[in-house]
């Protein structure tokens, strides 16, 4: 396209107004120069005066006058559900299944487990921090007895102080035991 | 507000009916120009737009303000169209001719009643192919911008600025011809 046939491609919008500044100037230069640009603007501008942008609208105005839109309020629109969604929202579903089944395997495991459960002890690093209760149950006495034994001489020892009701619970247990024995 | 901007802030607030309301009574003419100048019978256009309005209603799910309203309802308006015509051709090929004859003296008794302006432009209108066409209604009577028509048609820039200028320079040829007496 050379810059003739480019210049006459602006002419409608320029004479409808609806060109860029920087366009505008490269109009006006070349109308001011080209005679058969300048018919050309003429002819077009004919076309624009026949056909006013305002008698179209009144005429389709008209037109569109007795087009009565009425919306059925039964008609309510239906809920969609775009393709995609479906695929995501199956998906999903599948999802929360599966962790729902997941969740419940779990806790019913845990459950089996506390039914079998074993009572682990943990040894304390010092005699004091045992309960009395810890100290009365069998497991303890069994597994760490001569663990809180031995502690409880370290502890002497060092000069810490005791938790009173071990004392004595300890107390009790040596003598019931060297009784146990002169019995025997 | 515009009224692209009221209804979205209708339809943001949940208000369907009173956002249609709005974009009946602004789109109106538009909708059914545009489905005129397809279907080119009033009934026709006038049963189409009823029927675009209610596929908005059902479809105001998919509508996300990406584009404008206008540009939405005219991809509505526009795919109607197209299949109304598609319909129309394949039942047409199955009429009777005494049946044409009939619709053709129907045309002509309701050319009479137009105004002499309508007459014309719908005479100037026939003599555009349909890009040309819609190119020069969009852009001169509806001031739309090429971006704006170019996602409406699905055309390039450039192809519209072209659509548009052939369009102006073949009115202009008409209205030569016209005024010499070649066309009545």
């Amino acid at each position: 396209m050379n810059n003739h046939e480019y210049i006459e491609q602006l002419l409608p919008d320029y004479i409808n107004g609806t060109l860029s500044e920087a366009d505008i100037y490269i109009v006006e230069q070349a109308l001011a120069t080209s005679k058969d640009l300048q018919q050309k603007h003429d002819e077009y501008a004919q076309v624009f005066s026949a056909l006013k942008k305002e008698d179209i609208i009144q005429l389709m105005n008209q037109e569109a006058e007795s087009v009565d839109v009425i919306i059925p309020l039964k008609a309510k629109k239906k809920m969609v559900i775009p393709k995609i969604m479906i695929g995501t929202t199956t998906s999903i579903a599948a999802c929360l299944l599966l962790w729902v089944g997941i969740n419940n395997q779990i806790s019913s495991n845990v459950q089996n487990v506390d039914v079998k459960k074993i009572p682990t002890i943990e040894l304390a690093e010092t005699i004091d921090e045992y309960t009395p209760l810890e100290l009365q149950s069998e497991d303890v006495e069994e597994v760490i007895l001569d663990e809180i034994l031995t502690l409880y001489v370290s502890d002497i020892e060092s000069g810490k102080e005791i938790n009173p009701l071990l004392e004595k619970e300890i107390t009790d247990y040596l003598l019931q035991e060297s009784s146990d024995e002169e019995i025997l | 507000m515009k009224p692209e901007q009221d209804i979205l802030y209708l339809l943001e607030k949940g208000k369907t009916h009173e956002a249609m309301s709005i974009m009946m009574s602004n789109y109106k003419r538009f909708v059914h120009s545009t489905a005129m100048r397809y279907l080119k019978d009033d009934d026709d256009a006038k049963d189409l737009t009823q029927e675009v309005f209610i596929k908005a209603y059902n479809s105001l799910d998919y509508f996300r303000g990406d584009s404008k309203i206008q540009t939405w309802l005219y991809a509505i308006t526009r795919n109607l169209c197209l299949n109304a015509l598609d319909k129309k051709k394949r039942k047409g090929n199955m009429i009777h001719l005494d049946t044409l004859e009939v619709f053709s003296n129907e045309k002509s008794d309701s050319l009479v009643n137009e105004s002499e302006f309508t007459h014309f432009f719908k005479q100037c209108m026939s003599i555009l192919p349909e890009k040309q066409r819609e190119t020069f209604i969009l852009r001169h009577v509806e001031e739309l911008s090429y971006e704006e028509i170019s996602e409406m048609l699905g055309t390039s820039i450039g192809g519209l600025k072209a659509n548009y200028y052939q369009a102006v320079q073949k009115l202009s040829l008409y209205l030569s011809s016209k005024k010499e007496g070649n066309i009545q």
